[in-house]
């Protein structure tokens, strides 16, 4: 079965994709930009299902759009007065950055679009279940057993970095984010400034 | 329009990236910054994957796994830094916290 | 579910062809049927067993007088239309100093989640007319089970939209304790459904509840993984409690400390939304313990025929509704299970609630892994592997 992916799920997610984006780094209020943030991560999520990448489609919602998202959620709602009208999310210099974005996009785009890729013809595999035993290594569907075998076998110690990293990470935040009780407390009434 | 192929899903990333960027460029806010940081990394995230399933190799996604697992990492400190600032300066726009500035 | 939607509009019109997106509304229109009549049956239900539990008749005076005078069990059962009517018929209200944007988005996450979570779900399974059973469910997803932790963070996410939008500092409370509430049961949750997937290894629901017919150690009866996972059966449930913000998890709601926690702003049809994703939600997590620990539609060594000849005519799909019928007395006895718990415990402190949930349940669920993977490992070493 040849994998042909449907045109109207893709256009509909990159423009869920793109409009997302887009309403993350132009929105006034921050707390719509989080909203956003995870419209983005959804709509990346179906197109890692589009993709087939099942399993890293529950990943991505599970820990980007549930965990991170959230968390950063929670950090504009503490760091951040609530109705405020949001002057700190105005933006500096929009015009320049605009312009170096989008020269960015052009080298990019220039360089993907216009480099043959090797891709292999897609006549031999079958896109839904694979067997669970019997894995192959030229699997192109990643189900979630060959990506287990994977993640033991070639990828052994990014595995067991990752987790210590994890961790490692996990108790700098707690260190860095705990209220020293010997330092003096900082000045009240330095409220945010208008631009 | 023709079949979706590579090219599709590489462009998609090629503007996610961007708009990342630009976020990362002009926005005040810290935790905006953060925002827009994880638009770029979801764009790569995007581009192996769609390296991995059209030229099949299964080291895309994995690679992907990890890319997540070290996202949460780094947004993890990057909100205690957030939290941080905040407690010391008030606010946590990008622009006056310069008390190193001659 | 396509290919049975399939060959059932196929024998009742002999041989139309349905187009490919006529079984995904027909899903749809089924799901929200069911949310519906099911939060009416279920509502009724809560406070029947509340009002007996606290000796009292619960609702009696709606409904035929029939039905209150043959027993006290059986009246008022009109009682949730009612009620459903007048919420329906309330003023909006939205206040002047919302965030309208969040506000009203806020109730349609939460249906949305409330909804999605159905897909995976398993009700029964069929072989009339098919070559092999096939698993009923909108969609029995290759990752069902890591699919349907993944659409909680969908509520999480709406139950902080609606604490921040309301521009009210008990709102805000609610909003942010209901959401760290459900962030971190959802950790123990996932582990103790770690267990029946290393049982089964298979993260679908369909797969799990086949690999629970067969049996543990060639043994049928011992094969529900509420026996190889108790310990994660247990952790499950009270995490399960805590997801749905039911008494005794229930401090973002509760109306003696914070009005009504984040959906103090909500009036009518938004309030009755949240409501209805509560109960739907309720429901949802019996069915998945249901399919996860209890066996799902199988009764250990009984297979129903797929159609039964009763004489005269034979009922097709006959394994289909005894696979739907046991399913949903499992599931309905589990909800009793809640309600039960419901009004027999006090609420718990925030401050309990995260120490029972970071210090006492995540070890637990670690342990039961540990335990269901000797288990896996005996069955496969000694046993030849799971079946499937």
């Amino acid at each position: 079965m040849i994998y042909d992916p449907n045109p109207v799920a893709f256009w509909l997610l990159a423009a869920m994709v793109a409009g997302c984006a887009l309403a993350v780094v132009r929105a006034r209020k921050l707390f719509h930009a989080g909203l956003a943030l995870v419209g983005t991560l959804f709509a990346v999520a179906g197109l890692y299902g589009l993709l087939q990448a099942w399993f890293l489609a529950a990943v991505q919602v599970l820990v980007y759009a549930g965990a991170i998202a959230i968390m950063l959620l929670f950090a504009i709602m503490l760091t951040h007065h609530m109705m405020n009208p949001d002057l700190k999310s105005l933006t500096t210099q929009p015009w320049t950055a605009a312009a170096l974005c989008l020269m960015l996009l052009a080298v990019l785009l220039g360089g993907t679009l216009s480099s043959t890729w090797q891709t292999a013809p897609d006549t031999t595999l079958s896109p839904t279940w694979t067997p669970k035993c019997g894995f192959q290594v030229a699997e192109a569907v990643p189900s979630v057993e060959a990506l287990g075998f994977r993640l033991l076998d070639p990828f052994t110690l990014p595995f067991e970095m990752v987790s210590v990293l994890i961790l490692v990470s996990l108790i700098g935040a707690l260190v860095i984010a705990r209220r020293d009780p010997t330092l003096p407390e900082p000045p009240e009434g330095r409220e945010e400034k208008a631009p | 329009m023709s079949a979706i192929g590579l090219n599709h899903f590489l462009a998609l990333g090629a503007v996610l990236f961007c708009l990342g960027t630009y976020g990362v460029l002009t926005r005040r806010n810290a935790i905006a910054v953060l925002l827009s940081l994880e638009l770029m990394f979801n764009a790569v995230n995007l581009n192996l994957v769609a390296f991995a399933r059209f030229m099949p190799n299964l080291d895309g996604v994995v690679l992907a796994v990890f890319v997540i697992a070290v996202a949460a990492a780094e947004a993890t400190v990057g909100v205690a830094l957030v939290l941080s600032i905040y407690r010391n300066f008030r606010h946590i726009d990008l622009d006056q916290v310069d008390t190193m500035k001659g | 579910m396509e290919p049975i939607f399939e060959q059932f509009v196929r024998d009742l019109t002999g041989g139309f062809q349905v187009p490919f997106w006529a079984p995904m509304l027909v899903s749809l229109g089924l799901v929200l049927a069911f949310i519906a009549l099911n939060a009416m049956f279920m509502i009724w239900l809560e406070r029947k067993i509340c009002g007996r539990i606290q000796r009292r008749m619960g609702p009696m005076l709606t409904g035929p007088k029939a039905w209150a005078r043959f027993s006290m069990w059986t009246g008022g059962w009109f009682q949730t239309p009612c009620d459903s009517v007048k919420l329906l018929l309330k003023e909006d209200i939205i206040p002047a100093q919302v965030d309208r944007f969040g506000f009203m988005l806020a109730p349609v996450l939460v249906f949305m989640a409330a909804l999605a979570v159905y897909v995976p779900l398993p009700i029964s399974s069929t072989s009339y007319a098919q070559s092999a059973p096939i698993v009923v469910a909108v969609a029995d997803l290759d990752i069902g089970l890591l699919y349907v932790v993944a659409i909680t963070t969908l509520t999480i996410l709406a139950i902080l939209t609606a604490g921040w939008a309301s521009n009210n500092k008990y709102s805000l409370l609610g909003g942010m304790r209901a959401g760290v509430q459900i962030l971190s049961y959802e950790i123990p949750m996932l582990f103790a459904l770690m267990g029946p997937m290393v049982l089964a290894g298979s993260l679908s629901l369909g797969d799990l509840v086949l690999v629970q017919h067969a049996g543990l150690f060639g043994v049928p009866l011992l094969g529900w993984f509420l026996v190889p996972s108790f310990l994660g059966a247990v952790v499950y449930l009270i995490c399960a409690v805590a997801e749905t913000n039911r008494p005794p998890f229930d401090m973002p709601e509760a109306e003696q400390e914070l009005v009504a926690g984040f959906s103090t702003e909500y009036t009518a049809m938004r309030f009755a939304m949240f409501y209805l994703a509560e109960f739907s939600n309720t429901f949802v997590v019996c069915m998945i313990f249901t399919a996860v620990f209890l066996g799902g539609w199988t009764l250990p060594g009984f297979i129903p025929p797929s159609s039964l000849n009763l004489g005269f005519f034979s009922l097709p799909y006959f394994d289909l509704l005894a696979g739907m019928a046991i399913f949903f007395a499992k599931a309905y006895a589990v909800v009793l299970l809640l309600m039960w718990i419901r009004w027999t415990f006090p609420r718990l402190r925030p401050d309990h609630l995260m120490t029972f949930g970071w210090k006492f349940l995540l070890p637990l669920s670690f342990v039961n892994l540990l335990v269901c993977i000797v288990l896996a490992a005996i069955q496969q070493i000694y046993f030849g592997g799971n079946p499937g």
